[in-house]
């Protein structure tokens, strides 16, 4: 049994448990984890359970399905402590297995879903994990940005492009 | 009525006539006038970003050479992305001797169809003008078919902070009210 750990945003630190089949994450509604944020594509990637790990494929997905910062583009095993990236949530497999039965955990799930969403919102609570990007904090920050604009950028990139000039010569 | 009208116009080529090539080198811009001319194209030369500018709105041209190292205050980047803001269907091709990733990124971030860097196969450039010329082209069909026109823009700063804007501001810069980082408007999806 695999579990999946929120590493953004409100809901930081939130277990998912999984079950032992495949399963799907995505905007869908029949999706096992549903997101409703716009960068999540209706059936944006699947998870798979072995021995090993979750083996992730990306369903086609417009934004693509990441694996420790690196788009995936086949199959990919995600094992114990990796970082699994759709739209603007970030996951991690959890390490270890569940302490706790499952059947306990869905009232959780529900619980910390229903702080802010409607019932209507929630078509089968006792399956489906809605987890709204908009209840998120933004993804985590990207590099800080080094260039305030576009002139800024191009001089540093020409001031380097002189420099390896001058090291060949 | 065109009498083709049963021809897919996608499969039509690219046509182009005029070519604006920026570049402030005299040797190397005389060089690509004559090697251009050869071609039957007809050149026009701007020397810097000012010259490009007025060269683009009197001549309007059919495509762009651009170098990026240029005398004056504006680069070559810059020059590009002006361009597309005034003509978003431009096609621009990149001919640089810098190999950076970060200028490739930033040439595509600008709206640059194609890079090339220096020196340079002129039979190569050739059918990159041609194939710059077609994508664009397609681009462009694809574009008015699709009726993106009328579909607002949506794009996110790298803050997280999210942005819905109107289509024709595709290619301008706004500041993020967020983290006050200039954040371009996408110019495809």
């Amino acid at each position: 049994m695999h579990a999946l750990i929120v590493n953004t945003g409100k809901h930081k630190g939130k277990r998912i448990e999984l079950p032992d089949k495949p399963i799907i994450i995505g905007r869908d509604e029949t999706s096992f984890i549903r997101m409703t944020s716009t960068e999540v594509s209706r059936q944006h990637c699947s998870l798979t359970p072995t021995e090993k790990g979750l083996l992730v494929r990306d369903l086609g997905s417009q934004n693509g399905t990441i694996v420790n910062s690196v788009k995936i583009e086949t199959e990919t095993l995600l094992r114990p402590g990796d970082k699994l990236q759709i739209g603007p949530i970030n996951f991690e497999l959890a390490g270890a297995p569940p302490a706790k039965p499952v059947a306990g955990l869905d009232d959780d799930i529900f619980g910390w879903l229903s702080e802010s969403d409607t019932a209507t919102d929630i078509p089968n609570a006792s399956d489906t994990t809605i987890v709204k990007a908009a209840q998120l904090a933004p993804p985590p920050p990207e590099p800080k940005p080094k260039f305030k604009t576009i002139a800024d950028e191009a001089r540093d990139i020409i001031r380097r492009h002189r420099e390896s000039l001058e090291e060949k010569t | 009525m065109s009498t083709d009208g049963n021809i897919d116009p996608r499969l039509a080529p690219a046509i182009v006539h005029r070519i604006l090539v920026v570049e402030d080198d005299r040797d190397e811009a005389a060089f690509l006038k004559t090697l251009l001319e050869r071609e039957k194209y007809d050149v026009t030369i701007a020397k810097d970003a000012g010259q490009a500018h007025s060269m683009f709105v009197m001549r309007k041209p059919d495509l762009v050479i651009l170098d990026l190292i240029l005398p004056g205050t504006e680069t070559g980047w810059e020059v590009c992305e002006r361009l597309k803001t005034l003509e978003r269907f431009m096609p621009v091709l990149i001919l640089t001797a810098i190999e950076l990733d970060d200028s490739r990124n930033l040439a595509v971030r600008v709206g640059a169809d194609a890079y090339m860097t220096k020196p340079f196969d002129p039979a190569e450039l050739l059918v990159q003008i041609k194939q710059t010329a077609q994508e664009v082209w397609l681009r462009s069909r694809a574009d008015d078919s699709s009726g993106d026109e009328i579909k607002p823009v949506r794009f996110s700063c790298r803050c997280g902070k999210r942005f819905k804007v109107a289509h024709q501001h595709r290619g301008k810069t706004l500041t993020c009210p967020n983290c006050g980082e200039p954040v371009l408007v996408p110019r495809h999806e």
